[in-house]
């Protein structure tokens, strides 16, 4: 079932772009954030807006699809057996734009959230129903990791994610 | 900066701010050239909290070639940034309006957005100024004045919580004074999608660009005619039960006079990109390690303790309370193989917290959620002299980047 929604939605979004195409550059695909939560190929939009270059990585429990920034920080997006983006992890000498990575949903829950743990500027943890949040550093090193509770296969752990 | 951590969880306990005057231990006032009074109190007047655990000293802003200055107290003293950035509205209109923009080729003036790992970001001109401090002076050197009311909205590509006053930072501002000499260094020179360094031309919001190395934020100190390569920090021991207020000594240069001598210190060299080096725990081996006097607490990952204080507690919620108190006997090591013994105790803050009226603590920890991270913040600062040296610059004991202790 699951499988099927995939293709079914995969679907959705190619007919959409055609029809932009088709239509011109009016009714192009708005959407310019990725990647958390969202399908697979919004990492190549994640690539496209932090000027990455892009490799995948595939693994038994999921592909990561793994963007390196020309920072020379990393970003490994974590794809599931539903074609979603359970996951992303950075690490490296700048933060990445965590709106992009994070898409401004998420990142507004980012910040509203109350905290389970939280030092001004230098880290935040935040682990609420539908998103959890490490995020440290400083200076010239940055790492942290997200996920979707909700979409993380279930065999994955969360020391998985990095 | 991306550096300085303040535990606001910990810090809304007291009112006033200011720091209480009580007695507190001195490792003596800063009669010396190359020296200023570094004190670890509770911050400036008029903000809702008292910081723990942060090292402030006094700069001297002056516009450009002129003696139109201002002395500003309170600028909290960062090892694990770079640069001086002040918080809005602590220079008064005469001098912050005579700080001559920096520009780029087309005149349109720079701004810098400096995002944070918890989400928050600074937002603020870059502007030129004379520093004074002590009888050392950084003429003409690039700083960040946060909060300006001619600054354009937040830009694309800098989005997050937005610190600009004094109540937001805790301070008027920051000292960064570490390793680095740029606070972003070749790739916000070459990389014009930096999302760090943004122009604004008039009228027509900001986007950003690449900013040659000479006009980004610098370390104040690689300014210096003298006494140049890098700072040392003195501050005096503290007992575990904590002090209301500590006074020690922010020295410039390493080895360039009598009272910033390396002496027995062990050089522990920095890797060049990151600054970080490796601290052992017995066999455990955390290869984050950093020394940061812009943190107010020991980070020790959750494979050290992982025992948080409870959530409801408002003074101390975000720290560790450990049950029992444990010491660690930990061992910093350079890229360059050099140990050096770093003896830790970490104990529940709660009954150090409970008056209010403490500032300065050796042994207060916070759950750092880099299990490969270990951050020695200012609580080991206290009786120890720690040297920070600037990438590249020659001290007696090598160049930088390292730090000493």
């Amino acid at each position: 079932m699951e499988r099927r929604g995939r293709k079914d939605r995969r679907q959705g979004a190619v007919a959409f772009i055609s029809l932009a195409l088709a239509l011109g550059s009016a009714l192009a695909p708005t959407f310019t954030y990725a990647a958390l939560g969202r399908e697979a190929e919004s990492t190549d939009v994640d690539q496209k807006m932090l000027h990455a270059r892009k490799g995948v990585r595939p693994g038994a429990e999921f592909t990561v699809h793994e963007l390196t920034l020309p920072s020379g920080t990393v970003v490994r997006e974590f794809i599931g057996p539903d074609g979603r983006v359970f996951a992303v992890a950075w690490r490296g000498p700048t933060l990445p734009d965590l709106k992009q990575i994070f898409g401004d949903d998420n990142l507004q829950a980012f910040l509203s959230t109350p905290p389970e743990e939280r030092s001004a500027r230098k880290s935040r943890t935040v682990r609420g129903q539908d998103l959890v949040v490490h995020s440290t550093g400083s200076a010239r090193f940055f790492t942290g990791f997200a996920y979707k509770p909700s979409l993380k296969p279930r065999a994955v752990r969360e020391e998985d994610i990095r | 900066m991306r550096h300085l951590a303040m535990l606001l969880a910990a810090l809304i306990a007291s009112c006033g701010g200011g720091g209480p005057p009580g007695p507190g231990t001195s490792v003596g006032t800063s009669t010396a050239a190359n020296a200023v009074t570094m004190i670890v109190d509770g911050g400036p007047a008029g903000i809702p909290f008292n910081n723990i655990d942060a090292g402030f000293v006094s700069v001297t802003v002056c516009a450009p070639g002129t003696n139109n200055c201002q002395t500003i107290d309170h600028i909290m003293v960062d090892t694990n940034s770079t640069g001086l950035r002040l918080a809005q509205g602590v220079l008064n209109a005469g001098v912050a309006n005579a700080l001559t923009p920096q520009r780029d080729v087309s005149a349109s003036p720079l701004a810098e957005c400096l995002r944070f790992a918890d989400g928050s970001l600074f937002w603020g001109w870059l502007r030129l100024a004379d520093l004074k401090m002590s009888a050392e002076q950084a003429l003409s050197t690039t700083i960040q004045l946060l909060g300006d009311p001619t600054l354009p909205a937040l830009p694309a590509g800098c989005a997050g919580t937005l610190q600009s006053t004094v109540a937001d930072i805790g301070a008027n501002g920051v000292l960064g004074v570490g390793n680095f000499i740029h606070d972003c260094g070749s790739f916000c020179a070459t990389n014009s999608a930096n999302g760090q360094y943004y122009r604004c031309p008039a009228g027509s919001g900001c986007n950003s660009t690449s900013v040659p190395l000479a006009q980004q934020v610098v370390h104040p100190v690689s300014r210096f005619a003298q006494d140049n390569n890098g700072v040392l920090i003195q501050l005096p021991a503290v007992l575990p039960t904590g002090a209301p207020s500590a006074a020690g000594l922010l020295v410039f240069g390493i080895g360039t006079q009598a009272n910033n001598a390396l002496g027995s210190a062990r050089v522990l060299t920095v890797d060049p990109v990151f600054g970080l080096f490796t601290i052992f725990n017995g066999s455990t081996t955390y290869t984050n390690g950093s020394l940061d006097s812009g943190s107010n607490v020991f980070w020790l990952p959750s494979s050290i303790n992982n025992q948080l204080c409870p959530a409801s507690d408002p003074t101390a919620a975000g720290f560790l309370c450990p049950s029992p108190a444990f010491a660690l006997t930990l061992t910093a090591a350079g890229q360059n193989g050099t140990m050096a013994s770093a003896p830790i105790s970490v104990v529940d803050p709660r009954p150090l917290f409970s008056s209010g009226m403490l500032t300065a603590f050796n042994n207060i920890a916070a759950p750092n959620p880099d299990p490969n991270g270990l951050t020695l913040g200012l609580p080991f600062f206290f009786g120890r002299n720690i040297f920070t040296a600037i990438e590249g610059a020659a001290t007696p004991a090598g160049s930088g980047p390292y730090v000493a202790f």
